[in-house]
């Protein structure tokens, strides 16, 4: 598994040393700064997913919001229930 | 502000807009809940759909080069605009990782059952990459060349099974009650048509703007009678079953036989929904990378396209444990999360702008909001 993060990581920093300088030799500060951000979350959620941490999906959180809604406007016993 | 020199013409724009609303819509089953009345849901939604087009290229006709979050920045403010951005931005990357994940499901599950789920993404997504880096205007001319085979497709899907087909499977009409038939109603205006609002950051690239609402209204409507054609062969070949199923028209494909010689011609389908599915993932994947330039006001958005890809793919993988819920969520929940940033959003800054026009502050293009 550390591996497979590693080699991940590795994937991502050749990624941004073939990306980043052209963005720097230009000027481009926030765009620099944005992209490391999302670099950032890519690695993060990247390897958390490699090292199969559980986390809670958005899916998941938007069911919880929304479901609720849904059952009170229809027949919760609708699809996909009749699937 | 730097502006994007990118340029679209209204058959261009015809063709990205009616393949994006069949995109991942005829692969799933649409309204299952109105079980054999879905046909009905379909007309339906055909029209509100159509409201719903007229409203966001309204917006876009009556503010020339402006996509609706610098519209909205000028109507209600720099920060209302860029928090609008943001929530444009995430919708954009989920619907796109949404649609990726229905196509990866589809493959999975009637092509390649053996392969990893995440070389399916990333070949998709790699060429989807491509595509965007390149830009709208060729994403564009790609449309123009694949939207012949979706007509072919069903043209050939009626031609070959009009014999399975059963006039009586349309009948009883409501017979479940309307209910049923008004939530599929709503389940298929949000899934697909209200999915258009994407367009809303495109319409400034079309050239000339003015011919916004009729390519709009066109292209939703033709979409939507291909929709309501295949929903209406997937009820005559399948009756009720076709609530039933989790890819109806892929199964409808399936069940083509003529005189035991032309069958299994299920694979010429998939490759055109596939494709549509391509140009679904590469608008949302432009859309995306647009909001952010506009929100954080970056001059360019081309360096950010590869991780915002890596991104998505990600993010397909963590969506759903299974198919269920992946089904689930496009019942009960799209529906319902949708809602704001398809009709909510839009109606607010139409009516921020109605107010401002009112008291006779126009909106223009090149006009600093800082200022308003």
């Amino acid at each position: 598994m550390i591996f497979r993060i590693a080699g991940y990581l590795l994937f991502l920093a050749v990624l941004a040393w073939r990306q980043a300088p052209p963005l720097y030799q230009k000027g481009l500060k926030k765009e620099l700064v944005l992209y490391a951000l999302l670099l950032g979350c890519a690695a993060a959620l990247g390897s958390l997913m490699i090292a199969e941490v559980e986390l809670t999906s958005p899916s998941q959180v938007l069911q919880e919001v929304f479901e609720p809604l849904h059952d009170r406007m229809f027949d919760p016993n609708d699809s996909p229930g009749k699937r | 502000m730097h502006k994007s020199l990118e340029k679209i013409s209204g058959s261009q724009l015809f063709s990205l807009l009616f393949l994006f609303l069949i995109g991942s819509a005829i692969i799933l089953p649409r309204g299952p809940v109105a079980g054999h009345d879905n046909w009905i849901a379909v007309v339906l939604a055909i029209g509100l759909g159509c409201g719903l087009g007229w409203l966001y290229a309204h917006l876009a006709t009556q503010h020339p080069g402006l996509s609706l979050i610098e519209i909205a920045e000028h109507a209600l403010g720099v920060w209302a605009g860029k928090v609008i951005g943001l929530l444009y931005l995430v919708y954009a990357f989920h619907l796109g990782a949404l649609v990726l994940r229905n196509v990866e499901e589809l493959t999975l599950t009637v092509i390649l059952s053996k392969t990893p789920p995440l070389v399916i993404e990333a070949t998709l997504m790699l060429l989807v990459l491509w595509a965007v880096h390149e830009g709208v205007e060729v994403i564009a001319r790609c449309a123009q060349l694949t939207i012949v085979l979706v007509f072919f497709q069903l043209v050939v899907s009626y031609l070959l099974q009009v014999h399975d087909m059963e006039i009586e499977f349309f009948l009883p009409l409501a017979e479940n009650g309307w209910m049923p038939i008004v939530e599929a109603t709503w389940q298929i205006t949000t899934f697909p048509f209200g999915e258009a609002v994407l367009f809303a950051m495109i319409l400034p690239a079309l050239e000339p703007p003015r011919q916004a609402k009729k390519v709009v209204f066109y292209a939703m409507l033709v979409a939507g009678l291909v929709l309501l054609a295949d929903t209406a062969r997937n009820t005559l070949v399948f009756s009720n079953l076709t609530a039933k199923l989790q890819f109806p028209s892929f199964l409808a494909f399936a069940y083509i036989s003529v005189i035991d010689f032309l069958e299994r011609l299920e694979p010429v389908a998939f490759v055109v929904w596939l494709l549509a599915g391509f140009f679904k993932i590469s608008i949302c994947l432009h859309v995306a990378a647009v909001c952010l330039k506009q929100t954080v006001k970056v001059r360019t958005h081309r360096p950010f396209l590869p991780v915002l890809a890596i991104l998505m793919v990600l993010v397909t993988r963590w969506l759903y444990e299974n198919q269920a819920q992946m089904f689930a969520f496009a019942d009960r929940v799209w529906p319902y999360y949708s809602l704001p940033f398809q009709v909510g959003i839009p109606l607010l800054v139409l009516a921020a702008v109605l107010v401002r026009k009112k008291f006779g502050k126009e909106v223009k293009k090149g006009e600093n909001p800082d200022a308003a």
